[in-house]
């Protein structure tokens, strides 16, 4: 942040710039102009805690100037400097909201000092709250489609096994019970490993990095160990080729959540009658990054829908959009990592994600 | 009832356990002769689309769940609508999920091939019912 308020002074008369800019510019920056169409220029270029202006100018009153830039400009204090043969106008431009408080002339150094001080401090009391309220408007909106999506991912699997459950119900007999309880038991395995991965998700969204040597072979070996539940990872063919010849130094449980969600991503989007599933996990571990790419020849993304993988799923005005919470997850660690994540696919050809972490200093 | 004129209803859902599921209670519900499955939306499609022509091929029912990875299932029902001109049979569509919101709601009973939105697990009963007040003229 400036050390220095920026403030703007527009007068028509030399004289009055000459003696603003020599008594206050050490307090703060003093920008001036000669006239309201000098004072755009200014405005467009920088930014003003404070604007100034003399009330009676040849081309334009200064309440007709603050009228003019409050729309484009809402954030800047604006004062008005005037005698008082002007009042009435001025009261009229307090009323209205176009100017913030007055100044009448001649003034003094000590009374317009605290003058702007004042409305520095009501700018910036304005300006944190409209940062807050930015701040709390997005977690907000990150909440309602958290919950959204983790309600329909935990609802996904009661649904199918109240569904068993109605089944062997309703067929009393006949019933293949070993088969039901492994349907059973499968829906539970994801139901667990969601709210295992939610749980891990917010664990890490409150611990600082932390730094441990990492064992690629190993943290990935674990990775498709932990995933075998789903139904078609017996199918899947995982071919590893690590080159890790350095030690690499990062946060081992964020790594793990980063790769856990790309390999369970990598087996959900499987072409269901493919013979040749196939998930290839390449890393190249160099002394100042990691390189991470799942390759896939699953059903691939469309184009329309391949810049929404990373976002939560969530129903918008214009339909569901985003893919559910692992990629979102995905995502937001490599972020807090300060690595990059790139996807590229080829609808019913396959998916590559690329993600390069660099090495803990 | 013909054998030309078969009840096939076509299951789109990307989770086995609920495909299972709903060829079960189709079963159960007794409204359907054949049932021909498929784990996603885009091998529905291209089935409709190769059998377009074969009126016995084509299903009279789809039971489409909304929540699937690629192509979801209101985006197969775009796909499904530029297809129109080429089915030679009138198919209706049954969507299923396993949370429904408003905007889903809406979306759906807007769409001119969907009769209803219907929550997971499937109910036989509530599904025949459904039927008949259609007039689903294949309906026992």
């Amino acid at each position: 942040m400036r050390t220095k308020s920026n403030i703007l002074y527009v007068d028509d008369e030399q004289n009055n710039l000459t003696g603003f800019k020599a008594t206050f510019r050490r307090d703060y920056n003093i920008f001036t102009a000669e006239s309201a169409e000098k004072a755009m220029e200014l405005l467009r270029e920088n930014d003003f805690e404070v604007i100034i202006s003399d009330q009676r100018m040849p081309d334009m009153t200064g309440v007709e100037f603050f009228e003019s830039i409050k729309d484009d400009y809402p954030d800047s204090v604006r004062m008005l400097l005037t005698g008082y043969a002007d009042i009435e106008s001025v009261i009229k431009a307090i009323n209205e909201g176009n100017v913030y408080r007055y100044i009448t002339k001649p003034w003094e150094e000590q009374d317009l000092k605290l003058t702007i001080d004042n409305a520095i401090e009501f700018y910036n009391a304005k300006n944190d709250l409209r940062i807050r309220n930015i701040e709390l408007e997005k977690a907000y909106t990150e909440l309602e489609k958290f919950v959204y999506s983790a309600s329909h991912d935990m609802r996904a699997p009661l649904a199918s096994i109240l569904g068993i459950v109605q089944l062997a119900k309703m067929e009393n007999e006949n019933s293949d019970f070993e088969d039901y309880l492994n349907k059973i038991e499968t829906s539970v395995e994801k139901l667990d490993n969601f709210i295992q991965n939610i749980i891990a998700y917010y664990r890490s969204e409150k611990l600082v990095i932390q730094s441990a040597e990492i064992n690629f072979e190993q943290l990935i070996k674990d990775a498709v160990s932990s995933l075998e539940f789903y139904e078609s990872a017996p199918e899947i063919n995982f071919n590893m080729e690590i080159n890790q010849n350095t030690i690499f130094k990062n946060d081992e449980s964020r790594l793990k959540l980063i790769v856990n969600n790309l390999l369970s991503n990598a087996i959900r989007y499987q072409k269901p009658d493919n013979k040749e599933k196939r998930i290839d996990i390449k890393v190249d571990v160099d002394d100042n990054q990691a390189k991470i790419v799942v390759q896939d020849n699953g059903v691939g993304i469309e184009p329309e829908n391949i810049n929404k993988v990373f976002e939560m799923f969530y129903t918008t005005t214009s339909g569901n959009s985003g893919s559910g919470i692992g990629l979102y997850i995905v995502k937001d660690t490599v972020d807090k990592l300060s690595g990059t994540i790139e996807v590229e696919s080829t609808p019913g050809i396959g998916t590559t994600f690329t993600t390069i972490i660099p090495t803990q200093k | 009832m013909s054998i030309t004129n078969k009840n096939m209803v076509m299951l789109v859902d990307d989770n086995q356990v609920d495909l299972f599921l709903n060829k079960k209670f189709l079963d159960i519900s007794g409204i359907s002769d054949e049932i021909i499955s498929f784990l996603s939306a885009r091998e529905a499609l291209n089935y409709l689309e190769e059998n377009a022509k074969c009126v016995e091929k084509l299903p009279v029912l789809i039971l489409l769940d909304v929540k699937m990875p690629d192509i979801n299932g209101f985006q197969f029902l775009d796909h499904f609508k530029k297809m129109q001109s080429i089915l030679t049979k009138e198919i209706k569509i049954i969507m299923l999920s396993s949370t429904i919101d408003p905007v889903d709601l809406n979306r759906a009973h807007d769409n001119e091939f969907v009769f209803d939105i219907l929550t997971k697990p499937l109910n036989p009963n509530a599904l025949k019912e459904l039927l008949k007040k259609q007039n689903l003229r294949w309906v026992a």
